[in-house]
């Protein structure tokens, strides 16, 4: 069996697998300027950037994609289970229902993106950057391929470790477990009524 | 390994001079790019059929009916 190279500096992490999110935290944090570091920054603060990032197709994102899809495959896996939350917000109930529309259909959802945000707290994600009143809630249940990197946010002086402290890697499967139901939450003195889909990792 | 990571360096450097923090060129970026059309959900491989229907298997619709009083 070969022997694993040793993980000392931040590029380690792109080659090495299956390494502790606490020692990718220390190592990342340790070493602020490394572009590894300041691409991983990119995802935990909510700009402009990683908006445009994860869904344009210039060179630029492209090269930043595949840096995070490396780095997303080689960390630890977060084997917990613990159920996680993700908020969505739509600009209209049509790209609601748009979004929805083949997802309830199957019953089933293949995360395309390079990973898909998510928290474990319902608080968080009901909260005025993930949820709108066009916006929908999803219950991920026993989560198997997750990665927890609010280790690495919070190392690393990232702006939202709790929002985005799970992330699940590109392909990750989620089948709906039941029908829709609503969920009420107060915001802002306003009362959001949203739909609530309950879903769990296949 | 190296070249992999001077050539990140340089992507990193070209995001922050092209994309300044609050800068006016997000006036059209799409949040949520799957609902808005302009990056519909991939067609399915047939690993993802497979464990969809693996997990409708597993995880049949109960469908309710009233009794009849």
């Amino acid at each position: 069996m070969p022997k694993s190279r040793p993980i000392r500096h931040a590029a380690d992490l792109l080659v090495a697998t299956r390494v502790p999110t606490k020692q990718a935290a220390a190592i990342l944090a340790r070493e602020p300027d490394s572009p590894v570091t300041q691409a991983v920054k990119l995802w935990g603060d909510d700009e402009a950037p990683f908006k445009n990032l994860i869904a344009a197709d210039t060179p630029l994102a492209r090269r930043w994609r595949n840096i995070m899809r490396r780095l997303l495959a080689h960390l630890e896996r977060d084997l917990t289970g613990q159920t996680v939350y993700r908020g969505w917000s739509f600009a209209n109930t049509r790209q609601r229902t748009v979004f929805m529309k083949p997802i309830l259909e199957q019953r089933f959802f293949v995360n395309a993106r390079i990973g898909m945000s998510a928290t474990r707290s319902l608080a968080v994600s009901t909260s005025a950057p993930f949820l709108n009143s066009y916006g929908a809630i999803w219950e991920i249940r026993a989560p198997r391929k997750a990665r927890n990197l609010e280790p690495i946010f919070a190392a690393i002086g990232a702006k939202y470790p709790e929002q985005r402290e799970v992330i699940f890697p590109r392909g990750c499967r989620f089948g709906l477990l039941e029908p829709a139901t609503k969920l009420e939450v107060v915001r802002g003195g306003h009362m959001l009524r949203v739909p609530y889909f309950t879903f769990e990792e296949a | 390994m190296t070249t992999e990571l001077k050539k990140l360096a340089a992507t990193m450097a070209e995001i922050k001079r092209r994309y300044p923090s609050g800068g006016k060129r997000y006036s059209t970026i799409v949040e949520n790019p799957f609902e808005s059309g302009y990056w519909p959900l991939p067609k399915p491989t047939k690993a993802d059929l497979t464990a969809m229907r693996r997990f409708k298997k597993k995880h049949p619709i109960v469908r309710r009916h009233k009794k009849a009083a």
